[in-house]
């Protein structure tokens, strides 16, 4: 029996759907299971500084279709320490699934009563399997999964990521991801 | 325009001999792409045009490069009938296929991207669904309607839409 998977990802053209833009199918990763608990987001800047991140929120479903929220709390406690300042880092996931969706955000200043990010902050989208955005990028490396730093960042980062939760393994839940976002702090 | 508009497609096809073409939607038992000489080439194929939902046109994505069959997530947007709710439309279109749409609707906050509402729906030959979510008063977000889509015998897809507005 033959079989052949073919993936292809597709960046929208004003002509609607079509195949990548030389008309080539690419191999890409398929629909996988995602995390089965929430990962643990570690920051690493150097060999001997690790900043594991704050959960800040959540939506998680489990196997039994019931879902979970952590919302954030009304006062953030920015982790801080585990962040060398001479170094942008890499923030890792305790996972292998790659996700849909995962984007930084970054904040130059916090409200100093709450810890909640003044402003818009800067959003940057990672290239994953579903998203073909540049501003930053999700890769595997020694089963977990990686997520490099831009090298000029703003000192409160946050982290979030989205799995899509293939329908089987959903059970009668009302949402079709498990998503988390963690919080990192670099002292100046 | 101001609109922006984020488009992504994910078509995966597992064609098989002996019984003709059997062909794999999303399924946890996918474990990643095969070596690039084992892919199987598509051809381009363009979706059927669709006409111009509230809230802004939307491309449509091919689903398994099967002609006609596609996904599209319009512009979330808020309602010109509910006062006080956001709406998307998306859909799924395979003329004689079950059809399948799920849509979740986020809400841009510090943290990411808070989920503010959910649809699912599943038909013969299309799906077409109305994820809502609430629509504050003089409050002003960016909304992400996030889809995936599938075409039994024809494969997968995901489409994307984000809008910022100022709810009514």
């Amino acid at each position: 029996m033959l079989a052949a998977l073919v993936v292809s990802c597709t960046p929208a053209t004003p002509s609607g759907g079509s195949s990548s833009p030389d008309g080539v199918a690419e191999p890409l990763t398929a629909l996988v299971e995602p995390p089965a608990t929430i990962p643990v987001a570690t920051l690493r800047s150097t060999a001997d500084e690790a900043q594991v991140g704050l959960l800040v929120a959540s939506h998680w479903i489990a196997a039994d279709g019931s879902t979970h929220d952590t919302r954030p709390s009304d006062e953030i406690e920015w982790p801080q320490h585990g962040w060398d300042t001479s170094s942008p880092g890499v923030i890792e996931l305790e996972a292998t699934s790659m996700p849909a969706r995962a984007e930084i955000l970054a904040y130059d200043a916090v409200d100093a009563a709450t810890g909640i990010p003044i402003g818009d902050g800067v959003r940057r989208v990672c290239e994953t399997d579903v998203s073909q955005s540049r501003e930053c990028a999700v890769s595997e490396t020694d089963g977990k999964l990686a997520i490099q730093l831009p090298s000029t960042i703003a000192p409160y980062v946050v982290l979030w990521v989205e799995w899509y939760v293939p329908t089987t393994m959903r059970g009668s839940a009302e949402s079709a991801t498990r998503w988390a976002s963690w919080g990192f702090h670099r002292l100046s | 325009m101001a609109r922006k508009m984020k488009r992504l497609a994910l078509v995966a096809v597992i064609a098989a001999v002996a019984t003709g073409f059997a062909v794999t939607p999303a399924s946890a038992d996918s474990r990643g792409p095969l070596p690039p000489e084992d892919a199987l080439e598509l051809p381009s194929e363009a979706g059927l045009g669709a006409s111009a939902p509230e809230g802004g046109v939307s491309l449509n994505v091919v689903i398994g490069g099967v002609s006609g069959c596609y996904g599209q997530t319009d512009n979330p947007h808020a309602s010109g009938h509910y006062i006080g709710t956001v709406d998307v439309e998306s859909r799924t279109v395979c003329p004689g296929r079950t059809s399948l749409v799920q849509t979740s609707l986020y809400r841009s906050r510090w943290y990411g991207w808070e989920g503010w509402g959910y649809n699912q729906g599943t038909g013969l030959g299309s799906a077409a669904i109305v994820t809502r979510g609430g629509c504050l008063y003089q409050t002003t977000y960016t909304y992400l309607a996030s889809s995936y889509h599938e075409a039994v015998s024809a494969g997968y897809a995901y489409t994307q839409n984000e809008q910022r507005f100022t709810c009514p």
